[in-house]
């Protein structure tokens, strides 16, 4: 087992590499009252359409988070929340774009718990009834996420800001996709994803990971598995257009909203890694925007806006900065965002006191076992590696990075939707 | 964990030495009983307080010293819990040890107390600017209810209940009572808090508790010595049967909204047996009656939640439904609850239920804003700790479970119904 000393924080993360390609990380933290256990599959909402042994499949939107829905059937009248509720622990599963997590919280009985975690995602029980009676709840959870009129807004900005990427459609896909869905898309989805060489297992907590590994090797001694089909995933790369410049949107708001996006093309930015990319766009962003910016200061003071959030996204062709703010006057707010990001600046005082904030993270951030099992299980999927220089990699960025990082900002394209009250309101 | 009440006559410092958390948390909290008119300039101050004092006089000023603080994270707010309004100061900073600057902790503790001692004031007024930012902000925030379908039933639900209760009272106040509140009022409130409010310092984390307690004491001079008696139970009144109101509303998807009373309970029942109930009713997930009657035998539903508003002797049942589906939901409820009061749950459901709460205190044990909370309230009211409730856990029986569902009696039902459907 690989020994991972992560820098700065002074803890070990192991890493234990199966032969048959499935991965597990484990944190140990003798203090932590709880154990966190996350089963990952490197699937998700955008992977509709992949290619097997030279077949190309498409599945419906939406099946990555209706296969994490059906997954807990284990037998016609027995769940997986059956199981954990007789174990006291608690087991829940949610879907990104790019994977689906399985999570179990538990402070006893490791061994059962984190051996039928392995069993009940790894092992299909799909039958036509089951899939008939989940269609209705995964409707009525996709009405829940457009009840609320930022996702309606958020919905909206991504089918404009997105020409290819298939971010463009919801998680849970609309209901006319999920009534499509059959067992065959579910036994196709299963077949060729979730296999152990797509999957890895995060366990955090009060364990000892040299019996984790020994349980995990067991499960998998007695497991036989078909194998890995080896997907191709077929996606268009993006382009750096977007589809639709502006775009207004009347629902239960109180307030109007402007949601932009800046889609800046990666290719100016060679320079630097995502990992770079994504450090240096989040501070030159908080030097900007944030709390301690002049900009920020400016527009709350002067009542222009009254909340303003931003978020940078980081990838494959493209880095995405989106804001979302609540303003009374979204055109002209949306015009001072252009000037303030075709202006931005970094002084190196404020620079290096971004630095030193970060620095400190590092130290803080192995201190709850669920937190670090998430800090872990998104690592693997941006990096598909642990990250043990952190401390070092914030040490090292300069502040000249930082002005190589606006001076690069040359082109990008916008897309922006406004939200405003439905007259009922 | 080792916990520590000095008494420094106006005012206690409680200090809960632990080694499990790489931060350290100091809560501020001033308490006094509910008055409707307080709440709204309860929240304009504390809002006010969080974004400025007189050496960091905005938003910018304040965020700028929290970053050389090592992104100390820094918080004021008001809450109301049952009849006592809290107004708390909160700070959440690196323990002193991982930082190599000797002068670190009292740099924090100075922000802290200055911030609370020395807010943005001159003759007698708080700074314009920053109230003018905050009443704006306060009155985006009361209207905001409005978009969120789930919040905004409850609200209303609580409202068709009492609309004379605490319990139906929103924390920020009512957009009236912002209008009238000036900058000199505003001061006129922070006296009467700082003169009258009842004041607690709490501290965990595994800093030097002494120093702590030296430096708190230093910077946070208070003589007056104050002592209210706050009964934080709400005693709402009861109804015979259920009385239903349904409204329409712009959204997508309809909200139910069945709130009970509960008439009575011991503390027993309040601190342990009423979360093993609620959990075999709804609170536990699809396990639960409620999951399985409205969601995995009929798909209704993807969410319902089972709430329990313990200061305000409340239980509160949501879901976000289409209207078709509402009615049926009710008599789910309805007899998922006669369920729970005829005994019709087994041994094993309570094992379920005991082995879950279990759960969900230990992992309490994890967060430093829980254990605080549980310490303050055993202080304050006598709740028990995590460790007397685990003791406890046991010996609830079934019969204990019955009697406390006996107690659930009906008072309102509120559906907000989605778009197209008009009031009834």
């Amino acid at each position: 087992m690989k020994e991972i000393k992560i820098k700065g924080a002074g803890e070990t993360v192991f890493e234990h590499t199966l032969k048959n390609g499935f991965r597990v990380y484990i944190w140990k933290y003798n203090l932590s009252e709880e154990v966190s256990l996350s089963l990952t599959v490197k699937y998700g909402s955008v992977h509709t359409k992949f290619k097997v042994g030279g077949q190309t499949y498409e599945v419906p939107k939406g099946i990555a988070h209706f296969l994490e829905h059906i997954k807990f059937n284990e037998t016609k009248d027995m769940t997986a929340h059956d199981y954990y509720n007789k174990l006291g622990s608690y087991v829940n599963a949610y879907t990104t774009y790019d994977h689906t997590s399985y999570e179990v919280v538990c402070n006893e009985n490791i061994k059962d718990n984190l051996n039928h975690l392995l069993y009940f995602v790894l092992n299909p029980f799909f039958t036509k009834r089951l899939i008939q009676k989940e269609k209705p709840i995964i409707i009525e959870e996709a009405k829940m996420v457009l009840n609320n009129p930022y996702n309606i807004g958020y919905d909206t900005l991504q089918k404009n800001l997105y020409i290819e990427n298939n971010k463009k459609y919801l998680v849970t896909g609309m209901p006319e996709d999920i009534k499509s869905i059959t067992i065959e898309d579910a036994q196709n989805v299963f077949r060729n994803f979730y296999h152990p060489k797509n999957m890895f297992l995060t366990i955090t907590g009060n364990v000892n990971p040299y019996e984790i590994e020994k349980i995990v090797d067991e499960y998998f001694n007695n497991q036989k598995f078909d194998k890995y089909s080896n997907p191709e995933i077929i996606c268009k790369k993006e382009l750096n257009e977007v589809v639709k410049k502006h775009d207004e949107v009347k629902t239960n708001v109180t307030k109007e909203k402007l949601l932009k996006s800046y889609k800046i093309s990666k290719k100016s930015y060679k320079v630097f890694d995502d990992l770079h990319l994504r450090i240096l766009f989040n501070i030159i962003m908080d030097l900007n925007f944030g709390t301690t910016s002049e900009f920020n200061d400016y527009v709350i003071s002067n009542n222009l806006v009254d909340e303003i959030y931003y978020m940078v996204s980081v990838e494959e062709e493209q880095i995405i900065i989106t804001f979302e703010i609540s303003s009374s006057y979204p055109i002209e707010i949306s015009k001072k965002l252009d000037e303030q990001m075709n202006e931005l600046n970094c002084l190196t005082e404020d620079f290096e006191r971004k630095k030193k904030v970060l620095i400190a993270s590092t130290i803080l951030g192995y201190e709850d076992a669920t937190d670090v099992n998430i800090d872990i299980r998104n690592s693997i999927i941006k990096y598909d590696k642990i990250i043990a220089n952190m401390k070092d990699i914030f040490s090292e960025i300069t502040f000249k990075d930082g002005e190589k990082i606006i001076e690069l900002l040359k082109k990008y394209q916008t897309t922006e939707v406004i939200l405003k009250p439905n007259s009922k309101m | 964990m080792e916990h520590i009440k000095i008494d420094c006559k106006s005012y206690n410092i409680h200090t809960i030495k632990t080694n499990r958390f790489k931060t350290t948390k100091i809560e501020v909290v001033f308490r006094m009983p509910i008055e409707k008119d307080n709440l709204g300039v309860s929240s304009f101050l504390s809002e006010v307080m969080a974004q400025s004092s007189k050496k960091y006089p905005n938003r910018r000023a304040m965020a700028i010293k929290l970053e050389n603080l090592y992104k100390a994270y820094y918080y004021a707010y008001s809450n109301k819990v049952g009849n006592c309004l809290n107004f708390i100061f909160s700070i959440d900073f690196i323990n002193p040890e991982f930082i190599d600057d000797k002068t670190y902790l009292d740099d924090v503790i100075s922000f802290l107390c200055e911030t609370i001692t020395k807010p943005n004031v001159s003759a007698e007024e708080f700074d314009l600017d920053v109230f003018n930012i905050v009443k704006n902000s306060i009155l985006i925030d009361i209207d905001s209810i409005e978009e969120n379908a789930e919040k905004k039933a409850i609200n209303n639900a609580l409202i068709k209940m009492d609309d004379k209760s605490v319990s139906s009272f929103n924390v920020l106040g009512t957009k009236e009572d912002i209008s009238k509140i000036t900058p000199s009022k505003l001061y006129d409130y922070y006296k009467s808090i700082m003169n009258n409010a009842m004041i607690d310092f709490f501290v965990i984390g595994n800093t030097n508790m002494d120093n702590i307690v030296k430096l708190i004491k230093k910077r946070y001079i208070n003589h007056k010595i104050r002592n209210q008696k706050i009964d934080y139970y709400i005693d709402n009144k009861t109804r015979k049967r259920f009385v239903m109101t349904k409204e329409a509303s712009s959204f997508l998807q309809s909200q139910l909204v069945m709130i009970y009373n509960l008439d009575n309970l011991t503390k027993d029942e309040k601190e342990i047996t009423f979360h093993l109930l609620n959990y075999i009713l709804g609170n536990g997930g699809l396990t639960s009656k409620l999951y399985r009657y409205i969601r995995e035998e009929n798909n209704y539903c993807y969410k319902v939640a089972s709430m329990y508003f313990k200061y305000d002797n409340l239980l509160c049942i949501a879901s976000s439904l289409s209207l078709e589906n509402t009615e049926k939901a009710i008599k789910m409820v309805k007899k998922a609850i006669k369920e729970m009061q005829k005994g019709d749950f087994t041994e094993d459901d309570i094992k379920d239920a005991k082995r879950n709460l279990l759960l969900s205190l230990n992992v309490n044990k994890n967060n430093p804003y829980a254990i605080l909370s549980n310490y303050e309230f055993k202080y304050y009211i006598g709740n028990y700790d995590i460790e007397e409730k685990i003791d406890l856990i046991d010996k609830i029986t079934k019969e204990d479970i019955i009697r406390l569902a006996g107690k659930i009696k009906e008072n309102t039902i509120y559906i907000l119904s989605e778009a197209a459907n008009e009031r009834d």
